[in-house]
């Protein structure tokens, strides 16, 4: 047996917790041990002071009334309640805290439903702009200049160059008589 | 016997345990409280009486406890027995007063008993004995207060080892440690005194170890 287990022995021996045969193993440890044996010796004598020292104390007792308990227990402060839970106002602002709460939990569970998993490649100002670029302007040269434009992205995307009239006139080659609804029918 | 004194010797005879008394207390039966007040009382007082010093202070530490308790009453499940929870509070509560400097309880006034009762000793030898007994008291207030409560708890208010580590929340391998070293400190400190018959920490023969007082009382019968 080491020391330190000797010292929890002689606890158990003081409380009177220490078995029998631990008992012995703690005496025959003390045997070869001078160190644990002084120890033994000299704290069951303090070990047997105390108790003798206690022993009075131990038979001191109070008239103590359980009246006094309940006396302590009735004059207990009320736990305070603030003022915006007391009356009308109490009941009003639990009531919007509680709309508030569902709200924001509502909310935040309807946000995360609708949620798009997609993450925006455009901002929206880009894309108005885009929209406006496809649209044809109100103003009449701007509108002539816009389809000349447009056609000439969709010729350029297509196939070879188209000549187009230059200047706001038309090419009057380019036109066959068939074509021509203006004089077609009419005498020569 | 009617009135008061009636209803304190039926507490005082209440046997039921402290677990069916906190739940019948729970159901708001006061008689049940007031039993596990009488059953803890007096202990409650001696210990808040030990750390204070002071015999007011410890009523008001036994009250307090107790109003505690009645508080608690809702989510208190004592596993067996409620002493040690009780005494866990009235030590944080004995230790949250501030002690009486240079009081050391005087065991007279409480040997007075003594003295009528054995007159075959002598006034000399009960003097002495009391001054014995007031040494190892200042002795123990010497000790800090982790391991005077350990000797506080043991000596004067008798709970057993397992008992004492709950009320100070630490295992029991510590209590141990923590008694070992306390009365390490006293015979460092009483050692002093030839009235102990303890040499001044010195190795001593192992021949000399039984010729000691005997820590348990020999049984009748058996030889010295």
């Amino acid at each position: 047996m080491a020391c330190r287990a000797a010292e929890h022995k002689m606890a158990d021996l003081f409380t009177g917790e220490l078995h029998p045969r631990d008992r012995l193993e703690l005496e025959a440890h003390a045997d070869g041990c001078a160190r644990c044996d002084a120890a033994l010796r000299d704290l069951s004598t303090i070990s047997y002071a105390l108790d003798r020292a206690y022993a009075p104390l131990r038979q001191r007792s109070t008239l103590l009334s359980p009246a006094r308990v309940h006396l302590a227990v009735r004059s207990e402060p009320a736990p305070s309640v603030p003022w915006w839970r007391v009356g009308f106002v109490g009941r009003l602002s639990e009531a919007t805290m509680a709309l508030g709460f569902a709200a924001l939990v509502l909310g935040g569970s309807l946000d995360l439903a609708v949620k798009p998993d997609v993450t925006p490649t455009a901002s929206a100002k880009t894309v108005i702009k885009d929209y406006f670029k496809t649209q044809p302007p109100a103003e009449e040269t701007a509108y002539v200049r816009w389809l000349r434009f447009q056609l000439r992205a969709i010729g350029a995307a297509t196939g070879p160059a188209v000549r187009y009239p230059v200047g706001g006139q038309f090419d009057v080659e380019q036109y066959s008589n068939e074509d021509d609804w203006l004089n077609s029918g009419a005498p020569r | 016997m009617t009135g008061p004194a009636a209803r304190r010797s039926a507490h005082e005879e209440d046997r039921r345990t402290d677990r069916e008394l906190v739940y019948a207390a729970r159901d708001g039966d006061m008689l049940a409280f007031d039993a596990l007040f009488y059953r803890y009382r007096d202990g409650i007082f001696r210990l808040g009486l030990s750390i204070t010093k002071d015999p007011s202070a410890a009523e008001e530490i036994a009250v307090d406890t107790f109003t505690r308790a009645h508080r608690a009453l809702a989510r208190l499940e004592p596993e067996g027995s409620l002493r040690p929870w009780l005494y866990r509070v009235a030590v944080n509560l004995s230790y949250n007063r501030r002690p009486r400097k240079g009081v050391i309880l005087s065991p007279l006034e409480d040997s007075a008993n003594d003295t009528f009762q054995s007159e075959e000793r002598s006034p000399s030898l009960l003097a002495e004995q009391a001054e014995m007994r007031r040494m190892v008291l200042a002795a123990v207030d010497t000790l800090g207060p982790k391991h005077r409560i350990v000797v506080v708890l043991h000596y004067m208010n008798g709970l057993n080892l397992a008992e004492i580590a709950q009320v100070v929340d630490c295992p029991i391998g510590t209590v141990k440690s923590r008694l070992h070293y306390a009365l390490r400190r006293l015979r460092a400190h009483l050692s002093a005194h030839p009235e102990f018959g303890i040499e001044p920490m010195t190795l001593l023969a192992p021949s000399a170890r039984r010729t000691v007082a005997p820590v348990v009382e020999p049984l009748a019968g058996e030889p010295q």
